[in-house]
């Protein structure tokens, strides 16, 4: 007997015969190379292969492990190791057909559609996937770089070895001591991410180191689940809630008389930041001068340099793509998906990469079966974040194709300000399960 | 139960092309209820093979608030009677973890 998907994969390998391709694959197999294997690649490749077992995928990535961004803050406070954030290729390989490639994308022929890499190899694509996430622009606060994230204020925003160094400076922090976190301007990588890294910190302080305090000085005047966010913050650490963020607020919000363990300066405050001082550990805000302890500086981010070296990008360093292929506008036959495209109302998200993928992913297979994809797909994010390890909350939305960009369907977007205490409980739990559901659903 | 399955295939094969908007929609809720469906950790409930009417009265009910949730509310709400509909028979064909 013949199994539903069984049955599906046969017919759309007969399909794929009976539509005569055209282009360059028409002697072989349809070639599709991606560049990147987090989520957005792997995703990608994963539903392409498959919606169209008959196309050749390789995903050709620098590293041979995957150490996943989202969640990685809940490392600083030795609440998971490095190694939970490690995923493997195995499953894209095996259970999908995928081709892994080890291996560095370093250039790129747009006319023969053939990238180069740092092996010398070169590989033929009849559609070029480009996810390559962000980069983060250490120079554009003054005072910071590369280096100095490296060795001594990190950014740990790309998981690796800035975290770590983050992780052991918070916990190596005389008592008393203060970490201090610079918020990006818009438009960045997970955007509650800050504010939750700042949140789980001070409830980490609250046991063994008390007397601690998180600052995090911002140039934005808002961000996303703020007032979930400042909610949390109220209820857990102390945190008092400026007037203009009263509006809605439940009846149990306490106005604290001692200073609490958290505080957030907004842009109109004085919170945009300056410039670095690495030797006297202080930060420059348009509101003076801050000392800390720990500096954790989120820098400016723009797309992930290969997208910039391919010249994807537009002027403000994101790409600009078809909202239904996500095809680049800049070079035929290339898409570009996750934090690097440009999505309008999408936010740069893991869950916003991972739809965006199957999207591009069903939209190519038709494209090199000669047909014409679907003309108005959807998309979805979810993103949970927590202000302590049992009170989360969580953002979402549903979007479509609306006069050509990406918006918003009308519906509420985040966790009602008077959610009880067993639903932001509750929004916790789901938030660790979602850690696995979400990258089984990317790599496995 | 298994021919009938199989002429569902054949009728989804046959109008997949109008079908491919419910499986597009349908594929955005597997980063937390799993692909296809199926998800491992019980919390976030496997909705493969789930049945259709269920399905539907059950996001109405998040949309009315008669089913306390935290994230299902809002997503009901942001989707149509016709997205809901479409989605419900689209999971519903799909297998369960068991049957496979």
């Amino acid at each position: 007997m013949i199994s539903r998907r069984e049955f599906l994969s046969l017919a759309a390998a007969f399909s794929a015969t009976a539509v005569l391709p055209t282009g360059s694959f028409a002697a072989g197999k349809a070639k599709v190379v991606v560049i990147g294997g987090g989520v957005g690649g792997a995703t990608f490749a994963k539903y392409l292969r498959r919606k169209a077992p008959n196309v050749d995928v390789t995903i050709i990535e620098q590293n041979p492990i995957y150490i996943r961004p989202y969640g990685s803050s809940e490392v600083l406070t030795g609440h998971i190791d490095m190694s939970d954030l490690e995923v493997n290729y195995d499953a894209l390989r095996n259970k999908y057909g995928v081709n892994i490639a080890i291996d560095r994308a370093i250039g790129l022929d747009a006319d023969r559609q053939i990238v180069k890499t740092a092996s010398g190899t070169e590989y033929a694509y009849d559609r070029l996937v480009v996810s390559p996430g962000i980069e983060l622009n250490y120079d554009k606060v003054e005072g910071y770089s590369k280096e100095l994230a490296e060795t001594k204020a990190p950014s740990g925003w790309i998981p690796g070895s800035q975290t770590s160094l983050l992780r052991d400076q918070i916990q190596n922090m005389r008592q008393g001591g203060t970490m201090l976190i610079v918020a990006p301007p818009n438009p960045y990588r997970c955007p509650p991410g800050p504010y939750e890294r700042g949140a789980l910190v001070a409830e980490w302080m609250q046991k063994h180191n008390p007397t601690g305090k998180v600052i995090i000085t911002d140039p934005k005047n808002k961000f996303t689940a703020g007032n979930n966010f400042l909610l949390g913050w109220n209820r857990l650490y102390g945190y008092n809630i400026p007037m203009e963020f009263m509006d809605g607020m439940p009846d149990d919000v306490v106005e604290h008389t001692n200073p609490g363990m958290i505080d957030w300066i907004p842009g109109k405050d004085g919170g945009t930041p300056i410039s670095f001082d690495a030797a006297n550990m202080s930060i420059e805000i348009e509101g003076g001068n801050i000392k800390a302890d720990v500096i954790n500086i989120v820098p400016p981010m723009r797309a992930g340099k290969i997208a910039q070296q391919f010249g994807l990008t537009n002027e403000q360093g994101w790409c600009p793509v078809s909202r239904v292929t996500f095809e680049s506008e800049k070079i035929a036959n290339v898409h570009v998906l996750g934090d690097a495209s440009i999505a309008d109302a999408m936010p740069k998200s893991g869950f916003a990469a991972n739809t965006q993928a199957k999207v591009a992913a069903y939209a190519i297979a038709h494209l090199l079966a000669g047909e014409a994809p679907e003309q108005s797909p959807a998309f979805e994010n979810t993103c949970y974040a927590l202000a302590g390890s049992d009170y989360g909350f969580f953002v979402s939305a549903v979007y479509e194709l609306r006069d050509g960009k990406i918006a918003k369907k009308e519906a509420p977007g985040l966790q009602d300000l008077d959610a009880t205490e067993a639903q932001c409980r509750l929004s916790a739990v789901y938030q660790q399960a979602w850690m696995k559901s979400f990258t089984e659903d990317c790599f496995a | 139960m298994k021919k009938v399955m199989i002429l569902s295939a054949l009728m989804l094969s046959s109008s997949a092309f109008a079908d491919e908007r419910a499986e597009i929609m349908a594929n955005n809720c597997a980063g937390c209820h799993g692909t296809d469906g199926i998800v491992e950790d019980s919390s976030l409930i496997s909705i493969a093979g789930l049945k259709a009417d269920v399905f539907i009265e059950t996001m109405k009910d998040f949309r009315n608030n008669e089913r306390s949730s935290t994230i299902m509310r809002n997503v009901a709400l942001a989707l149509s009677d016709e997205e809901i509909a479409a989605m419900a028979k689209y999971f519903e064909a799909l297998p369960t973890g068991e049957e496979k």
